[in-house]
């Protein structure tokens, strides 16, 4: 199925645009997902976004999916659908 | 009580201008130690200054400016000072805060506040020259816009090294959306600029030499040192906030669907990312302009090096200027909104107001509800910048159309009836800042209850805007928690910045330990025995007197609302598509907001035994009134 996965600043540099889609399997997480864009992107994004003694995203990283804060879904293990939207977003502040 | 050994001077200055007069008080230990410095002390003397009723624009209201502990110490990022008084555009509590170098400055002249009551006769403006203070006159300086002010000043005092703030021919026309500007920084917002022009004061001019005394230097650096460590430790400040200053916040909010545009019909769907966003925008960027002693500097100096708008230069634009005079008005062509930006600042004009209020012209006459002989034949149409450029000179000197707008939104919609309120965007009178709290809904009752009306920075909902998870991660659109939240960020933006006085953006660098660190810089400073919780017991005291304020001037349950837009029309587009806070949303963040602050969910005023717990008692009586006319009792 298709995901459409949303990215800004360094991010959306490594990823090679804002927007991209990737490809994952059928009933795939977003941890699944996450995955699998590490697997595509190699280690810079691993290094930005995972923390190398747990091998868990960094808590500051935050994950949406269709707009919504993974932690009002079931976190990482949040279900895809086809058509679902990612937003993936670095730390900063300002305003 | 303790004695104030450092950090603070304990000494007021009170200026009359009426009687030309000047002398210097004692600052009670008791009264800082329970509202800290800056926003919380300046309150404080508005509320003991100025009872119910009092015309903003008279001689009998005050102008505050009050610096914290920690300003002009070797703290980082606490050159920062309160400008408080009641607000010719809200008729509440204004509080603006500014910072660059003037506030330092001002401390460093042996005051923690300065009172300035009355009217001069004429203008003039107040030279501080370590503790004595001339009255001069102002009257060549009266009509000149504010860089110039500030040279002329500083030229006429044959001192460069003076710190200037002052109003531009905005404040003096007593435009209620007018600011006060030192450097290129401004206490923008609630029109404490026309506060200043009403009395005929142009600038307050400042060359101090001492410096602020601290009475445990090994402690306060050894926990300076702990503050620096967190701050590097802050993936939010560095590298994005350093880098490319709080235009960055253009890339999250759009991207989370939350830049507001087109005066709030078009968020999500005019997004013009690439044209305004921190990364096009650092293409303009000549350098940065750290406040004093602000190691993060995100500060950024732009020009443009061609086109129209070659060459005029803006410290900013700011994330909040991007939105108001870009997005909001269908601009996305930035060196227009650099001069935008410069244009207000020059002419003394809050540059949020300015835009929103801009934006909300712009829509009427797109609708048809203002006709071209209206406004002046100019072609209002979102997208054209020329358009709004003259708009920003009509308004700074009232001239023709700009008169109706250089009040606000809330007022010129009242001038043009036809409906058009339902297009002013503001709360209780202060014009909304970027962030489409339709989508990020702590921020939005923030905005809602803020004792300033919707202002973004007296209780920032850092974790829905920015994802900080602390103290703890919450969903942005969730509902439920909001109020609690809300009560949170607020008690902690008073305690731990308005107040003593630090920078806003330290906010997830100091989400855990700040209290803590407050707590102890403040005592190693000064001598008193604050702890954390004393800490976070003077920002709640702190918010309730200001509700006490606002409630004496009528306010109540009743103002905490937002425009039926947001309410009613959601979001059109992108990442918050479908989001709105709806009347029983609102409702129920309100009740549960009221819960969490101990204030009563009818009236949404203090309850008696709130204001005796935190040490109100004298304010009860007030309160007691305020209630008893709101339920249709006596109450005279
Ligand atoms: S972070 Fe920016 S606003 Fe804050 S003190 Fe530093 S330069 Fe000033």
């Amino acid at each position: 199925m298709k995901i459409k996965v949303e990215a800004i600043l360094d991010l959306a540099q490594l990823l090679g645009g804002r927007m991209v889609e990737v490809e994952v399997p059928e009933g795939s997480t977003l941890r699944a997902l996450v995955g699998s864009l590490i697997d595509g992107y190699g280690e810079p994004l691993r290094n930005k976004l995972i923390r190398p003694d747990t091998g868990e995203p960094y808590r500051y990283i935050r994950f949406m999916v269709n707009g919504r804060d993974i932690i009002g879904l079931q976190g990482l293990d949040t279900p895809l659908v086809e058509g679902d939207t990612v937003l993936i977003l670095p730390p900063a502040a300002g305003g | 009580m303790a004695t104030l050994k450092g950090g603070y001077w304990g000494k007021i200055l009170r200026v009359n201008l009426t009687e030309k007069k000047w002398n210097v008080e004692d600052l009670d230990p008791a009264i800082v130690a329970a509202y800290i410095g800056g926003a919380g002390l300046g309150i404080k003397l508005l509320y003991d200054a100025v009872g119910p009723g009092v015309d903003p624009l008279s001689p009998e209201n005050v102008l505050v400016i009050t610096t914290g502990p920690m300003t002009g110490t070797d703290a980082p990022c606490a050159s920062r000072m309160a400008v408080v008084s009641r607000s010719p555009l809200t008729g509440g509590v204004a509080m603006a805060l500014s910072a660059g170098y003037f506030p330092a400055e001002l401390k460093f002249a042996g005051y923690d506040a300065v009172i300035i009551e009355g009217k001069a006769e004429s203008p003039v403006y107040l030279y501080i020259k370590d503790g004595d203070v001339q009255f001069r006159n102002a009257e060549r300086l009266w009509g000149m816009m504010t860089t110039d002010t500030q040279l002329f000043i500083k030229e006429e005092l044959g001192d460069h090294n003076v710190r200037v703030s002052c109003i531009g021919p905005a404040g003096e026309k007593l435009s209620r959306i007018a600011c006060i500007i030192n450097e290129r920084r401004a206490a923008g917002r609630k029109g404490v600029g026309a506060v200043m022009g009403s009395k005929n004061l142009k600038a307050i001019a400042v060359r101090a030499t001492k410096d602020v005394p601290v009475q445990d230097p090994q402690s306060f650096s050894q926990i300076l040192k702990d503050l620096h460590k967190l701050m590097r430790d802050d993936p939010a400040l560095y590298p994005a906030l350093s880098k490319m200053g709080t235009s960055v916040a253009v890339e999250v909010t759009s991207a989370m669907g939350i830049w507001s545009a087109k005066n709030w019909m078009e968020t999500g769907v005019f997004s013009p990312v690439d044209k305004l966003g921190g990364q096009a925008m650092d293409a303009y960027t000549i350098r940065r302009n750290p406040c004093y002693r602000c190691p993060v500097a995100c500060s950024q100096v732009r020009t443009a090096k061609d086109g129209a708008y070659a060459s005029v230069l803006a410290e900013g634009p700011e994330f909040e200027t991007i939105y108001s005079l870009g997005s909001n008005v269908g601009v996305d062509y930035a060196p227009a909104v650099i001069a935008a930006d410069r244009l207000c600042d020059e002419y003394g004009l809050d540059s949020i107001s300015t835009g929103v209020t801009i934006g909300m012209a712009i829509e009427l006459y797109e609708r048809g509800i203002l006709g071209k002989e209206e406004v002046d034949g100019l072609e209002l149409r979102f997208g054209n910048y020329e358009s709004v450029l003259e708009l920003i000179r009509k308004m700074a000197i009232r001239e023709g159309f700009g008169d109706v707008l250089a009040d606000g939104s809330r007022l010129a919609a009242q001038r043009f009836g036809r409906g058009a309120d339902r297009y002013a965007m503001h709360i209780k009178g202060l014009e909304l800042p970027a962030y489409d709290i339709r989508g990020a809904k702590a921020h939005g009752l923030n905005y809602i209850t803020s004792y300033t009306g919707a202002d973004h920075n007296r209780g920032y909902a850092f974790q829905e805007i920015f994802g900080v998870p602390l103290p703890e991660p919450v969903d942005r659109l969730e509902i439920k928690g909001k109020g609690k939240l809300t009560k949170w960020n607020q008690d902690f933006a008073v305690s731990c910045f308005d107040s003593p006085t630090f920078c806003n953006f330290l906010n997830s660098a100091l989400a855990i330990e700040g209290p803590r660190i407050i707590a102890g810089l403040i005592n190693a400073a000064s001598g008193l025995s604050l702890t954390a919780e004393d800490i976070w017991q003077a920002g709640e005291r702190i918010m309730n007197l200001a509700r006490v304020f606002n409630a004496r001037e009528g306010f109540s349950r009743a103002d905490d609302t937002l425009p039926a837009r947001l309410m009613e029309e959601p979001i059109k587009a992108g990442n918050s598509a479908g989001q709105l806070i709806s009347r029983e949303d609102l409702d129920k963040m309100l009740d549960e907001y009221y819960e969490a602050r101990g204030w009563d969910k009818e009236t949404g005023l203090p309850t008696k035994e709130k204001l005796v717990e935190l040490g109100l008692e004298d304010t009860v009586e007030a309160v007691e009134k305020a209630r008893a006319s709101l339920k249709g009792g006596s109450g005279s």
